[in-house]
C-alpha cells in the first residue's frame, strides 16, 4: 500500500512535473522567517516559504497553515554618485500548507504567492546602449506563485515538486485602413490581434533528509526560465498625400526575452545544536552564464513604390536591424547562512530572534563595449524578529505568529571603464544600497 | 448536471457555483484533472460551407477545499477553497479579428483562459451558508516606442504587463427543509483586455500612434438562483454507501448588455472613425438548466455516480445583419458523467464528463449597409463544441 501510494504520488509531481522560483523571491527572499535567515532555509523551512525554497519541507508543515504578509524595497543605487530611481518592488505575499496523510504516508499541498502591488509582471526593454541595473531594474516585477506537493514516504526523508503559472507573449499585429500622410490623427485605421499568453513551465524538485533529530540536509533543483515577448505587426495602408493614394506596407517584428532566470542547483543543511538554537548553510551554483540579452531585436521592413511627384521627404527609409551584443555573463555560487534563535515565553508561547548573510558575486563581465548592464557584488545582512502565540483562543487551537525582517544589502562601487574613449556613455562607477523590509503573520492550526 | 451549481455544487467546485458550500466540506481535498474541448463552429454561405479553424483546447484543473479547524464557536464552520483552470498550452489566448471576420466571441475565447478562483464559505447556521470569493484573469497592457538608436539602427524600448483582473464571487445557500437546498450566486464582471500602444519615431514618415487594443475575454454579471432536492434526509453530497438521487434546476441570468464587443479604435483621436463598426448590441439572458445525480452503492466503502443534465443557452448577439459577424447561436447543452467514490475509509474519488453544445442553425441575412454586391454574403451559424474531461480527487 506504501509502495502503491508513494508511487502514485511521486507520479503526480511528476507529471505536474513543473517547480516554481522566482525573480522577486531569489532577490528579496519569502517570507520573514525565511529571509532573515538569509535564505539559507532550504534544509530548514517547513512552512508557507518551503513552496519556494524547498518544497519538500512542506511535508513536515506541523498543521494547516495559511499566512500573508507584505514586503517593500528601497532601492538607493546609484552611477556617479547620482541616485537612480529603479523601481521600487512591493507587494503582498499569501500562502499555505495542508498537511495531512494517504493512507500511512504524510502528505502536503501548498501553495506560494508574491503579487506586485501594480501589476502581475512586467517585460521591459531598453536601448542596448541604455544604462539599466540589471538585476533589480525589472526582473523583481512580477508574480512569483506556485502549487506544491509534497509526501514524507520515510521518516527521513521527504520529496516535493510544484507547479507555476507565467507566460510568455507572442502577439501578431495586423493594422489597415486609409493612412493620411499630412495629418495622421485623422487616417481610419482598423486592426487585429492575435496574441497569446503562453504557458511556461519549469521544474523545481527538492528533497530533505534528516540524518538525526538534530542536523538536516537538502538539494533543490530549479530550471530555467525567461519571459518573452515576440511582436510582429503589419501595416498595410493607402497612404494619401497630395491627393495621391500609394499602398504602404510595413513589417516589423519585435523580439525580447526578459526576466531570465538560470538554472539553479541548492546544497543545505541545517544543525540544531540545541533545542533553542538553529544553524543553516546553503550554498546556489546559478548558471548565469545561460544569460539571454534583453534587448529587444527590431526588424523592419518597408514596401512603398512612390509616384511621380510623391514628396521624397515623406518616403520612410529603410533602418538597419539591431544587432545585440550577447551578455556573456558568469556563473556564480553563492553562500547563505542563517541562524535561529528561541526562547520559550511559557504555555507554548515562543519568542525569536533571527539573522543572516549571503555573497553575491556580480555574474556580469566589465562593460567595456555597447552595452551598459550595470551591476555590482552584493552583501546581504539580514535579520528578525518572530513571535509565536499558541492557543489563543479557543477558535484558534494552535498558534497565532507573526514574524518581521529586515535585510540590508550593499554593493560596493564597481568601475566601469569604456574600451573606446568614444563611447557615448562613457566611463562610470556603480554601487549602492538596497534595503528590503516585511513581515508575515500566520495562523497554524494543530 | 447541467452545470447547475448554484445549490448544487460540492468540494472546490463550489468555489465558483456557490462558495457557500465549501463549508460542506469537513476534510481536505485535493483535485487535479485535465479536460479537451474541440470546436466545430460554421459559418455557411450559399458559395461556400465554412467550419472555423479552432485548436483542441486541453486544459489541466487543480483544486483544493480546506476546512479551517477552528476551534469554539467557529468549529466545523468554515473552509477555504483555491482553484486553477489552466490551459496546457496558453494562459491566456487573445484573438481579436476585423469585425467583418466571421469569429464567435461569445463561446470561442471562453475556454482559453486562465481562470484562478479563491474562496471561502462559512456554515452560519446549521442551515444558512454564505460564501465569498473571486475570480481573477489575465490581461496585458503595454508599449513599445520604436525608433533609431544612436547608430542609426532601429530599436525599440518594450514596457509589456500582464495585470490581474479581479471579479467578485458571492453567494449564499439555505436548506429550506432536510431535502431542499436553495443557492443565489452572484460573479462579477470579468475583462480580460489587450491593449498595446506603439508610437514609431523617426522613420521619415509621420505614423500616428496606434491603438492595438481590445477585449479578448469578456465575461458578464452573472446572477444563478437553484434549487435543489435530495432523496436523502440531510442536503450534504450523498453518501458512498447508499442509494440516492438529487435533482437540480435553476436560472442564471448573464448581462451581456454591457458586452461592448471586442474591437477598439486603432486611432483614439480620430473619434468619428472609431473602430469603423457599430456597437455589437447585445441583449442579457436568461439560461434554464436542470440536473440529476444518482447514486449506487458499490461496496460498504464505496458508491457510483451517474450525472446528467440540460442547460439552455440563449445567444446575445443579434443577427448579423451588416458587414460585421460576430456570429452566435442558441445552444442547447447535453451533459453527463460518471464517478466512482469511496468514504471516509477510502478517501478517493475519480469522475468523468462529458458536453455537448448544440449551436442551432440560425440565418444571418446581410440587410444593412457597408456590404457591397457580393462582398458580405448572407451566413448560417451554427455547429457543435464537445467537451470531455477526468477528475481525480483525494481527501486527507
Amino acid at each position: 500500500m506504501r509502495a502503491k501510494i508513494f508511487a502514485a504520488v511521486t507520479l503526480c509531481a511528476l507529471l505536474l512535473g513543473r517547480g516554481a522560483h522566482a525573480g522577486p523571491t531569489e532577490t528579496f527572499g519569502y517570507g520573514s522567517r525565511s529571509t532573515a535567515m538569509g535564505g539559507a532555509v532550504s534544509a530548514d523551512a517547513s512552512d508557507v516559504s518551503a513552496n519556494y525554497y524547498n518544497p519538500a519541507g512542506l511535508a513536515a508543515a506541523k498543521g494547516l497553515t495559511f499566512e500573508a504578509g507584505y514586503l517593500r524595497t528601497i532601492y538607493g543605487l546609484k552611477m556617479n554618485g547620482r541616485d537612480n530611481f529603479v523601481d521600487p518592488m512591493r507587494g503582498i505575499t499569501f500562502g499555505l500548507v495542508a498537511p495531512g496523510a494517504v493512507g500511512p504516508v504524510p502528505f502536503a499541498f501548498g501553495v506560494g504567492l508574491h503579487l506586485p502591488d501594480d501589476r502581475v509582471f512586467r517585460v521591459r526593454s531598453l536601448d542596448q546602449e541604455q544604462p539599466r541595473w540589471e538585476m533589480y531594474d525589472n526582473r523583481p516585477q512580477r508574480l512569483f506563485m506556485s502549487a506544491n506537493l509534497a509526501l514524507k514516504p520515510f521518516h527521513w526523508l521527504e520529496i516535493g515538486g510544484g507547479l507555476v503559472f507565467l507566460a510568455a507573449t507572442r502577439a501578431r499585429l495586423d493594422i489597415t485602413g486609409q493612412f493620411q500622410v499630412s495629418n495622421p490623427k485623422e487616417s481610419e485605421l482598423r486592426h487585429e490581434v492575435d496574441a497569446d499568453l503562453t504557458s511556461i513551465r519549469y521544474p523545481q524538485f527538492g528533497m530533505r533528509v534528516h540524518a538525526s533529530d538534530k542536523l538536516r540536509f537538502a538539494a533543490v533543483y530549479r530550471g530555467e526560465f525567461q519571459l518573452t515577448l515576440d511582436i510582429s505587426a503589419r501595416l498595410d495602408v493607402q497612404a494619401n498625400a497630395l491627393g495621391l493614394s500609394v499602398p504602404l506596407l510595413t513589417y516589423i517584428t519585435t523580439n525580447s526575452v526578459n526576466a531570465f532566470l538560470p538554472r539553479q542547483a541548492v546544497l543545505g543543511t541545517s544543525f540544531d545544536p540545541t533545542s533553542a538554537l538553529t544553524l543553516d548553510f546553503d550554498v546556489t551554483w546559478i548558471n548565469w552564464a545561460a544569460y539571454k540579452s534583453p534587448v529587444t531585436a527590431v526588424n523592419a521592413t518597408t514596401q512603398f513604390n512612390p509616384p511621380e511627384g510623391f514628396p521624397p521627404s515623406l518616403v520612410p527609409e529603410k533602418p538597419a536591424p539591431t544587432v545585440v551584443i550577447p551578455p556573456k555573463f558568469r556563473d556564480r555560487l553563492v553562500p547563505r547562512f542563517g541562524v535561529e534563535g528561541r526562547l520559550p515565553l511559557g504555555r507554548g508561547h515562543a519568542f525569536a530572534i533571527r539573522g543572516g548573510y549571503f555573497f553575491e558575486s556580480s555574474p556580469i563581465p566589465p562593460q567595456t563595449g555597447g552595452t551598459n548592464f550595470v551591476d555590482a557584488d552584493r552583501h546581504g545582512i539580514s535579520a528578525g524578529l518572530g513571535v509565536r502565540l499558541h492557543d489563543l483562543t479557543a477558535e484558534i487551537p494552535g498558534d497565532v505568529k507573526l514574524d518581521v525582517h529586515a535585510m540590508y544589502s550593499y554593493l560596493p562601487e564597481r568601475l566601469t571603464q569604456k574600451a573606446s574613449a568614444a563611447n557615448p556613455i562613457g566611463d562610470y562607477r556603480a554601487g549602492g544600497t538596497i534595503w528590503s523590509l516585511g513581515f508575515t503573520t500566520g495562523l497554524v492550526f494543530r | 448536471m447541467g452545470m447547475t451549481s448554484a445549490a448544487s455544487a460540492e468540494g472546490y467546485e463550489a468555489i465558483y457555483g456557490n462558495p457557500g458550500l465549501l463549508a460542506e466540506s469537513r476534510k481536505k481535498a485535493l483535485t487535479l484533472g485535465v479536460g479537451i474541448a474541440r470546436h466545430a463552429l460554421i459559418a455557411n454561405t450559399d458559395q461556400a460551407s465554412l467550419t472555423l479553424p479552432t485548436d483542441e483546447m486541453k486544459t489541466i484543473y487543480i483544486g483544493a477545499a480546506l476546512p479551517i479547524p477552528f476551534g469554539g464557536a467557529l468549529r466545523d464552520r468554515v473552509t477555504f477553497g483555491v482553484g486553477f483552470l489552466n490551459p496546457v498550452k496558453f494562459l491566456v489566448r487573445g484573438k481579436i479579428l476585423y469585425p467583418e471576420r466571421y469569429q464567435y466571441p461569445v463561446v470561442a475565447p471562453r475556454v482559453q483562459s486562465i481562470a484562478v478562483t479563491m474562496g471561502i464559505g462559512a456554515r452560519i447556521t446549521d442551515r444558512i451558508y454564505l460564501g465569498a470569493g473571486f475570480e481573477a484573469l489575465a490581461a496585458v497592457v503595454g508599449e513599445i516606442l520604436i525608433s533609431l538608436d544612436a547608430t542609426g539602427r532601429i530599436g525599440s524600448r518594450t514596457d509589456d504587463q500582464v495585470i490581474a483582473a479581479y471579479a467578485p464571487i458571492a453567494s449564499v445557500a439555505v436548506d429550506a427543509h432536510p431535502r431542499w437546498r436553495l443557492g443565489l450566486t452572484y460573479r462579477g464582471e470579468l475583462v480580460g483586455r489587450f491593449a498595446l500602444t506603439i508610437r514609431a519615431q523617426d522613420l521619415g514618415i509621420p505614423l500616428p500612434d496606434f491603438n492595438v487594443a481590445g477585449i479578448a475575454q469578456y465575461i458578464p454579471h452573472q446572477l444563478a438562483l437553484e434549487a435543489r432536492w435530495s432523496s436523502v434526509d440531510g442536503n450534504g453530497a450523498l453518501p458512498a454507501n447508499r442509494h440516492g438521487t438529487r435533482i437540480a434546476g435553476g436560472l442564471l441570468y448573464r448581462m451581456w448588455s454591457r458586452y461592448p464587443g471586442p474591437n477598439e479604435p486603432t486611432v483614439l483621436a480620430n473619434t468619428d472613425f472609431g473602430t469603423g463598426s457599430p456597437p455589437i448590441d447585445a441583449h442579457d439572458t436568461i439560461s434554464p438548466r436542470v440536473g440529476v445525480e444518482h447514486g449506487i452503492p458499490l461496496s460498504a466503502v464505496a458508491g457510483f455516480r451517474l450525472r446528467g443534465g440540460y442547460a439552455l443557452e440563449p445567444t446575445p448577439l443579434p443577427p448579423q445583419t451588416g458587414k460585421e459577424n460576430f456570429l452566435d447561436s442558441t445552444r442547447h447543452v447535453v451533459t453527463g458523467g460518471l464517478g466512482v467514490v469511496g468514504d471516509d475509509s477510502l478517501p478517493f474519488q475519480l469522475d468523468v464528463f462529458a458536453q455537448l453544445h448544440v449551436l442551432q442553425n440560425r440565418l444571418h441575412e446581410k440587410k444593412e449597409g457597408g456590404c457591397s454586391a457580393g462582398t458580405c454574403p448572407s451566413v448560417t451559424s451554427g455547429g457543435t463544441i464537445t467537451v470531455v474531461g477526468i477528475t481525480a480527487g483525494v481527501r486527507f
